[in-house]
């Protein structure tokens, strides 16, 4: 948004300065009553401003850096730095919180809420921990905690610092600026132009300097370190040797051996951003509506299959993938991180309607196909594999099926529009719907409608020995392999074709988020 | 659960409730009362109200609009305490029309703060001691105008460009991450 003539520019100068006489207002007010650019104009105005008087980090980390310059002789005389005293947020805060504090004091009689902690409990998802009962007021150095379900995001107020940790997991808060994680996965986002915050695990001690990582924790086997943006330092438990990682590298450390470069899974970590959105989600009553959905889908007369690993299921076999949290701390998903990951299941069935919907959080920007559900082999009329290619777009392949139009991407079979990919690290919900006698399949991406696309044939949909996620056969053509990264938290087979609305209802009530 | 713990679990909620709506208000106070110590005073109030009445609060509902309700009644008891006139709190229609400005431009003000920083170090120095003297040592215009050795007008002539030019500069940076993200995704 470019400024706008001199007149305006010089009237909000002029208000957020305090120094606008009457006239001057009533110009304003009128302006900014009638033309909507200038009404959008003040506000960034405004925020700047708000953001310039209301920030005291902000204020800090500049006159600190003014300060350095002054001491290195390259300043040209700027004012002498003083610490944000006089009016600033600084004041405003230690004053507020205080006077806050002061109140609770008083209605509580207990001393210790008075003390402003070094590390705090910032915001919970469904926490069960066990350990010091937490307040926003808990001074959490020196304690051990055993996160049983959920989410908690702490707040490292000298390293500044957000530290979200999901469950299961067991860590202890060592000093100000370190807490070791004994099983479980971190995220750090360590505040620009700030370093020094160190995760300790049993396999490696890492040193933030300056940036946003993970860590993730198997107890007893194995330590990944994650870079997303930044540097980090990190080493072998307990070793001299330090390495050094930046931006979009990997790491893993296990018991037996050294560091082993491995793929980043950046989308597998629970961010700071995320906190919010899940935060609000729960707030809002979402796990009772995403259960209440699910309750009435399992009545579907027309369900042929429901995975949501909450408990060991019959007639699913599964190797090596790890069963982790879902889209909400009381539901679980299945996790595929190496190629091998697996996990098998047969729905026996033919239909002439099929619906597939499915809950995925993908962890990285497959580097190839990333199989959602797959029919063991491609010889038999029918056989369904559904995907999601490289350019991010879900693929619905039917064996002996093809598109009447072939797609710009590939060859004949129907693809999404939209990429899914603009949601890695986010919980997303997917939808492939099939019906022979119309020939079409249709595509949705979080409840929304992507596109339809005419097929030739109109063959029954064929079910059979199937893996979800990664899809490890071999076979003769060895095309049998195609890797998925991420979670897999629910997924639904259904001999009907469900309506665009019931499909927004399945992602409305199913979504974590708001 | 006795009656101590469950205040104390009150406090904790409230803390972190507020703590993390604490920059919206000062956002929207700012816009209608914006001398910083008015504002800052305004929040304070705002803060004090909020726990007396945290009781009420209905946890099933969003915080911020629940507190913004505050933030109004308080701006305007204080403008009427301290004399301080605002065309924008004493215009319903414009009022609504800046929150729901502000609502629009709600997205990115967190990641702003980091652009602004970034824009921040990229000033020459003469705005950025500029910036330095009026926004964070509270110097006043005439000390300002009397160490560059230029009017008065001068200064504020130069205060409003440097603020445009960090503006623009954010925007800038804005635009270039949304492009990044936009190619990344592709």
């Amino acid at each position: 948004m470019k400024p706008l003539d001199s007149q305006f520019e010089a009237l909000v100068a002029g208000y957020l300065e305090g120094r606008l006489t009457d006239q001057d207002e009533a110009v304003l007010r009128t302006r900014l009553h009638e033309d909507s650019s200038a009404l959008s104009r003040f506000v960034a105005l405004s925020d700047l401003h708000a953001l310039l008087t209301g920030d005291s980090a902000l204020a800090g980390q500049i006159l600190a850096d003014g300060d350095k310059s002054e001491r290195n002789g390259t300043s040209n005389a700027l004012p002498k730095v003083v610490p944000f005293s006089s009016g600033s947020r600084g004041r405003f805060r230690s004053r507020t919180l205080l006077q806050l504090a002061a109140s609770i004091c008083i209605a509580a009689s207990a001393l210790w809420l008075c003390v402003r902690p070094d590390v705090s409990l910032f915001r919970e998802v469904g926490g069960e921990i066990t350990g010091l009962s937490l307040t926003g007021f808990s001074e959490l150095v020196g304690h051990e905690f055993e996160l049983k379900k959920g989410l908690v995001e702490l707040r490292f107020r000298q390293a500044d610092a957000l530290v979200v940790i999901e469950a299961p997991a067991k860590f202890t808060v060592q000093d100000a600026k370190t807490v070791r994680i004994e099983n479980g996965r971190i995220t750090a986002h360590v505040r620009d132009g700030r370093q020094g915050l160190r995760v300790i695990t049993p396999h490696t001690d890492v040193l933030d300097l300056g940036t946003r990582f993970g860590v993730d924790v198997r107890s007893g086997e194995r330590s990944e370190v994650h870079v997303f943006e930044g540097k980090v330092e990190a080493g072998a438990a307990g070793g001299p040797r330090k390495e050094l990682l930046s931006e979009n590298q990997a790491v893993r450390y296990t018991n037996e051996s050294g560091p082993q470069p491995m793929d980043i899974r950046a989308g597998s970590f629970i961010r700071p951003e995320e906190m919010k959105p899940l935060v609000a989600g729960t707030r809002n009553g979402q796990v009772k509506r995403a259960l209440a959905i699910h309750a009435a889908l399992k009545k579907d007369p027309a369900l042929i299959g429901l995975v949501d690993f909450e408990s060991r299921q019959e007639g699913i076999d599964i190797k090596g993938a790890r069963n982790v949290q879902g889209r909400f701390p009381s539901f679980n998903a299945l996790e595929f991180v190496d190629s091998e990951d697996n996990a098998s299941l047969d729905l026996h069935a033919s239909v002439s309607q099929l619906t597939l919907l499915s809950w995925v959080r993908l962890d990285q920007v497959p580097d190839g196909i990333s199989s959602l559900y797959h029919t063991d082999g491609w010889n038999k009329p029918g056989q369904v594999h559904w995907m999601i290619l490289k350019n991010g777009q879900m693929r619905f392949a039917m064996f002996g099926e093809a598109a009447e139009e072939a797609a710009a991407s590939h060859a004949h079979f129907p693809e999404s529009r939209a990429p899914v990919l603009g949601e890695l690290g986010r919980w997303i919900h997917l939808a492939a719907v099939y019906d022979s006698q119309q020939k079409l399949v249709s595509f949705f991406v979080n409840g929304v409608f992507d596109s339809s696309v005419k097929m030739t044939g109109g063959l029954p949909a064929l079910l059979g020995k199937a893996q979800i996620g990664n899809w490890n056969l071999k076979d003769a053509h060895g095309t049998g392999n195609r890797r998925f990264s991420g979670r897999v938290d629910e997924l639904v087979a259904l001999s009907r074709a469900l309506s665009p609305q019931e499909i927004r209802a399945q992602y409305e009530a199913g979504t974590p988020y708001q | 659960m006795d009656a101590s713990t469950s205040h104390k679990n009150l406090h904790g909620e409230f803390l972190r409730l507020f703590l993390e709506a604490e920059r919206d208000l000062y956002r929207y106070v700012c816009a209608l009362l914006p001398r910083p110590q008015d504002a800052h005073d305004v929040v304070q109030e705002t803060a004090i109200a909020l726990w007396e009445n945290f009781e009420q609060f209905d946890g099933s509902r969003p915080f911020v609009p629940w507190a913004l309700r505050f933030a109004l009644n308080k701006a305007r008891q204080h403008a009427a305490r301290e004399g301080r006139r605002s065309f924008i709190l004493e215009d319903e229609a414009l009022l609504e029309k800046v929150v729901e400005e502000q609502e629009a431009q709600e997205n990115g003000f967190e990641d702003k703060r980091t652009l602004l920083k970034q824009c921040l170090e990229k000033l020459p120095e003469k705005p950025s001691g500029l910036i330095r003297g009026y926004y964070w040592q509270k110097e006043s215009i005439e000390q300002l105008a009397h160490k560059a050795r230029s009017s008065r007008e001068a200064v504020y002539k130069q205060l409003q460009r440097t603020r445009q030019l960090l503006l623009d500069c954010v925007q800038r940076l804005e635009r270039r991450e949304e492009h990044l993200g936009d190619s990344s995704a592709s």
